[in-house]
């Protein structure tokens, strides 16, 4: 069985846009958070210092299905869906109420902040990653338990 | 082409001392006014006048946008579709590529929650704007990087 991760996110009213659902942007923050026990893969205190920080994102994209709205909490699932030598691609997922309201991937290279150069990502890093790896067409097929609000 | 110009906050910037990804993709936003204009030119929010639903944004980041400089959004037009159309934008800062990012629009009925062919007149202003795809400016600051090593 594959662990993703799950975290829960509230919309606040000042995350809704005029036409009454949560700004897309928005969400590509929730995936970012979603991202937090990725990073901690590669820096377990997430400390910050360029010697301890070792990643930096090259590219994101979202796919909104669904408009997510005000007044119900939202599932972020985060999981990875490739692994390569100097870089990752995770995937996110934001459900509200038994709904897949978008998906998401990052790109993220491993990174030097003092030498300001990609690395080759450690042999037992990847071998983390990988314990979260899904396949393309699983995305969006696992409906995340949310309690009934 | 439209152009705005963003000064970065102090708080868009990161603990790595780059602006943070997503609020590149707000600036690509704000970018996207002056195109949001074409659909409703008073850009009046109301259910019944607003046309434009996002359905799909990526970005790639090229270069580590700094605190201090302003930055200088260039946004166009990729693709005009029967019902969608897609934008293009890109970051620039201190006359380099730091950003580039497209967005999927579709024209929607928010009354009726449903998808409509865009007006012939829009159409045609939106391809006053239209840009090919290589001619979107290209970098990637990973090869630059290992360029200016061997140097």
């Amino acid at each position: 069985m594959i662990q993703m991760y799950e975290i829960t996110v509230t919309p606040r009213f000042g995350d809704i846009d005029g036409l009454k659902h949560v700004n897309n942007n928005k969400i590509v923050d929730w995936f970012e958070l979603a991202r937090n026990d990725i990073f901690r893969f590669f820096t377990p205190n997430l400390s910050l210092e360029d010697e301890d920080w070792k990643l930096i994102l090259v590219h994101n994209e979202a796919n909104f299905v669904n408009q997510t709205r005000f007044g119900k909490e939202v599932t972020i699932l985060s999981y990875i869906l490739r692994v390569g030598k100097t870089s990752f691609t995770t995937g996110e997922e934001a459900w509200q109420d038994g709904e897949l309201k978008a998906t998401g991937k990052s790109v993220t290279v491993y990174y030097d902040w003092v030498n300001d150069e990609s690395m080759n990502i450690p042999e037992d890093i990847k071998e983390k990653l990988n314990q979260h790896l899904i396949k393309e067409e699983d995305i969006g097929k696992h409906v995340p338990s949310m309690k009934v609000q | 082409m439209f152009e705005i110009t963003v000064q970065p906050q102090f708080g868009d910037v990161d603990a790595m001392r780059c602006v943070n990804n997503t609020v590149i993709g707000n600036w690509f936003e704000v970018g996207r006014n002056d195109i949001f204009r074409f659909f409703t030119p008073d850009l009046d929010l109301h259910y019944d006048k607003w046309k434009l639903i996002m359905l799909r944004t990526e970005n790639d980041f090229v270069g580590k946008t700094e605190y201090g400089k302003d930055v200088l959004i260039k946004s166009y037009i990729l693709h005009v579709g029967n019902t969608s159309f897609i934008t293009g934008h890109e970051a620039w800062q201190d006359g380099e590529l730091k950003a580039k990012g497209k967005s999927v629009v579709v024209n929607f009925n928010f009354m009726e929650q449903h998808k409509e062919p865009i007006p012939e007149d829009v159409k045609e202003k939106l391809r006053e704007h239209l840009i090919s795809e290589d001619e979107i400016a290209n970098d990637c600051f990973l090869n630059k990087g290992k360029k200016d090593k061997k140097n």
